[in-house]
This record gives C-alpha cells, sequence and structure tokens, in this order.
C-alpha cells in the first residue's frame, strides 16, 4: 500500500512538473521574441531609472517600489509589412484573450481598438497592459510590470507627481501612462 | 413523462445563457463603423476604490456596477442590423419599459429589468436613434448597463463618462 502511495505521489510530480513546463504564450515571451525584430520598435524602462530626487513623499517611494518597469513593444505599419502585421495582430490577440489576463476596458472607434488588462488581484495587480492597434498604423503593446501594484496608491502617487517638475524622456512617458490610466 | 420533464427543467435553465445579451449586442464591436465602449466590473471596482471622484454617490453607483457596454454607430446599414437585433432582444429579455421619448429628430426608448426595489434596477437598457442636427449626422445608439443601478444616480455616470444620449438619462431622472 505504501509503495501504490509512493506512486502515485512520484506521479503526481511529474504532472506538476510537466503542465508548469507546458509553456504557456505569454506577453514577456511574445517581447523577448519580438524585440530584435525589425517590424517592432521595443522599450524597456526599469523604474530604477528615475530619479525621484527628495522632495517627494515616503509613501510615493513605497508605491514606486512595487513598479518595476515599463516596457513598450510597438509595430509600425509599413507598406512593406503588412501580411507580418496581420499574423503578429492575430498572435497578441490570442494571447491577450487568456482569461489569466482580466479585462478593464476595451474601447473602439473608427479603425482604432484600445484595451486595458491586468494580471493579479484588484489591489496587488503584477501586470497592467494596455493594447492600442489601428488596422492603418500599427499597435503597440505597454505594459507596467511591478510586484503587487496597488491602483489606488499609483493614483495617488501620480498626483503627487504632477506636482514635481521633471525632464527626462522615460519619466514623461510613464507619467503620461498612469495619467491615461487615471483618465479612465 | 420524466424524460419530458428533465428537458423542459434542462431547457429552462440553459436559456438564460443563450439570450444573454452578451452574445447578442458584442457582435456589432466587430463592425466596421460601429464606436463601442465595454467597461468591465473590475474596472468599476478599481474606479471606485482610487477615488478619484469625492462624490460619495458617485462611488457607490459605480461599485454596484458589472457592466457597461455601449455601441454607437452613424452607418444607416449598420444602424438597421442595430434596430432589428434590439427588437428581437426586447421580444425575449423580459424588460419593461421605463421611458419612451420623441424629441425632434430623435428618438429614445429607455428599458429596464426591475431590482430589489423601485429605484434600483438590475438592467438599464437604452436605444437611442438620433435624427442628428442640420448636418444631417444620424448617430444609432445601444447602451446596456447591468448591475444593481440606482436609478438617481444613473445621470451622473453618464454625466462623468461622456456617454452619447446622456442627456436622455437625465430626463429619465426627473420622471
Amino acid at each position: 500500500m505504501k509503495k501504490i502511495n509512493n506512486y502515485l505521489a512520484l506521479i503526481l510530480v511529474i504532472l506538476v512538473v510537466l503542465i508548469s513546463c507546458k509553456g504557456e504564450p505569454s506577453l514577456q515571451k511574445y517581447y523577448v521574441d519580438n524585440q530584435d525584430n525589425d517590424n517592432f520598435i521595443s522599450l524597456d524602462v526599469p523604474s530604477s531609472m528615475i530619479d525621484l530626487g527628495d522632495n517627494v513623499s515616503d509613501e510615493t517611494k513605497k508605491t514606486i517600489q512595487t513598479i518595476k518597469k515599463l516596457n513598450v513593444l510597438a509595430f509600425k505599419l509599413t507598406d512593406n509589412n503588412k501580411d507580418a502585421f496581420t499574423s503578429e495582430l492575430k498572435k497578441v490577440k490570442s494571447i491577450l484573450k487568456d482569461d489569466r489576463y482580466s479585462e478593464l476596458i476595451r474601447m473602439k472607434h473608427k479603425n482604432a481598438h484600445i484595451m486595458v488588462k491586468f494580471l493579479g488581484k484588484d489591489d496587488a495587480v503584477n501586470e497592467f497592459i494596455l493594447f492600442a492597434s489601428d488596422n492603418s498604423k500599427g499597435f503597440a503593446l505597454a505594459r507596467v510590470l511591478g510586484n503587487q501594484m496597488d491602483p489606488e496608491k499609483i493614483i495617488k502617487m501620480s498626483k503627487d507627481l504632477k506636482n514635481i517638475d521633471t525632464d527626462g524622456d522615460a519619466f514623461s512617458q510613464i507619467k503620461g501612462l498612469f495619467g491615461e490610466f487615471e483618465g479612465k | 413523462m420524466k424524460i419530458k420533464k428533465l428537458i423542459i427543467a434542462v431547457a429552462l435553465i440553459t436559456t438564460p445563457f443563450f439570450i444573454s445579451a452578451q452574445s447578442q449586442f458584442d457582435r456589432f464591436e466587430d463592425l466596421d463603423g460601429v464606436t463601442s465602449v465595454i467597461v468591465n466590473q473590475k474596472a468599476f471596482a478599481m474606479m471606485s476604490k482610487i477615488g478619484a471622484e469625492s462624490d460619495d454617490e458617485y462611488l457607490n453607483l459605480i461599485k454596484n456596477i458589472n457592466t457597461l457596454k455601449v455601441f454607437a454607430t452613424e452607418n444607416a446599414d449598420v444602424a438597421k442590423q442595430m434596430e432589428t437585433e434590439v427588437k428581437s432582444y426586447l421580444l425575449k429579455a423580459n424588460l419593461e419599459e421605463l421611458m419612451r421619448v420623441k424629441d425632434g429628430n430623435s428618438n429614445v426608448k429607455i428599458y429596464v429589468k426591475e431590482g430589489q426595489s423601485a429605484d434600483y434596477v438590475k438592467e438599464l437598457f437604452m436605444f437611442v436613434k438620433d435624427g442628428g442636427d442640420k448636418s444631417g449626422h444620424d448617430q444609432t445608439v445601444i447602451i446596456y448597463l447591468t448591475g444593481n443601478i440606482d436609478l438617481k444616480q444613473i445621470s451622473k455616470l453618464t454625466e462623468k463618462m461622456n456617454l452619447p444620449g446622456g442627456e436622455h438619462l437625465s430626463k429619465a431622472n426627473k420622471s
């Protein structure tokens, strides 16, 4: 009897390993696979690059620590890459269809689609995803990666940051993205 | 005899899945010439937590919303399809007419599914046909809202989210 139990345990372990190795397509993998592709423009900004200085509150400092990086991947449509565009768009859409990504908002106007999704719990988000596509221009996938980000605190932070004068492209981009979330 | 009963029971249980508005209107999202907005429960939950608004009643309202779907078009073909779809939905969905307004060129119909009390509804369905201004911009709009919705607060939502047809809902508020 004990032996059977051991076997069962072993089989269970093997199954778990197999399942976890299945390698579901994720946005991270898609990003890594395509960041060197000529059709794509990619941008990866770690939050540590942002120097907040001393004139921000402790809470803001704490909040920014939950954010790891901003990651953007964009496909620019030209006359020569229409086929690639169609197939890549399909790929990204199918990844985004995964139930793990909870959808917040979906919008469509004329040719433009915008989708906001997230990964994690309502008050502990690990990934915010903004996906925008336009059949005549291309598509962009912007992700804010972090560790248990709390939307409430992030909005608070973005308000705090608005009061500070900053320069630097990366920073204004991140600020812009938060502004967008807040706008919704 | 038993089998018959079973079939009826299964049919009764499964019908709601087939007649849900989800499948009925979502197809408009994929049509050209349609502007659509879909906001899910989690987004409302987050918005209410973020507390960008200081109005408590408003926060309470959005906290209890499950889905908001808006489909709008200026394309005459699509508008016709919408009309047909709305007709068939109204036949099936068992909604109660809240009000009907005809004002100049615009025609607004608002339907609700009753909820826990007279002021609260489970579903709010609005169909707007706007003859438009003199420039001839016809607009047809479907608004579909589910949750536990306080009718008295609903106009705030359309106001703040700047939805098409929102001005008609504020009329519903006064009635």
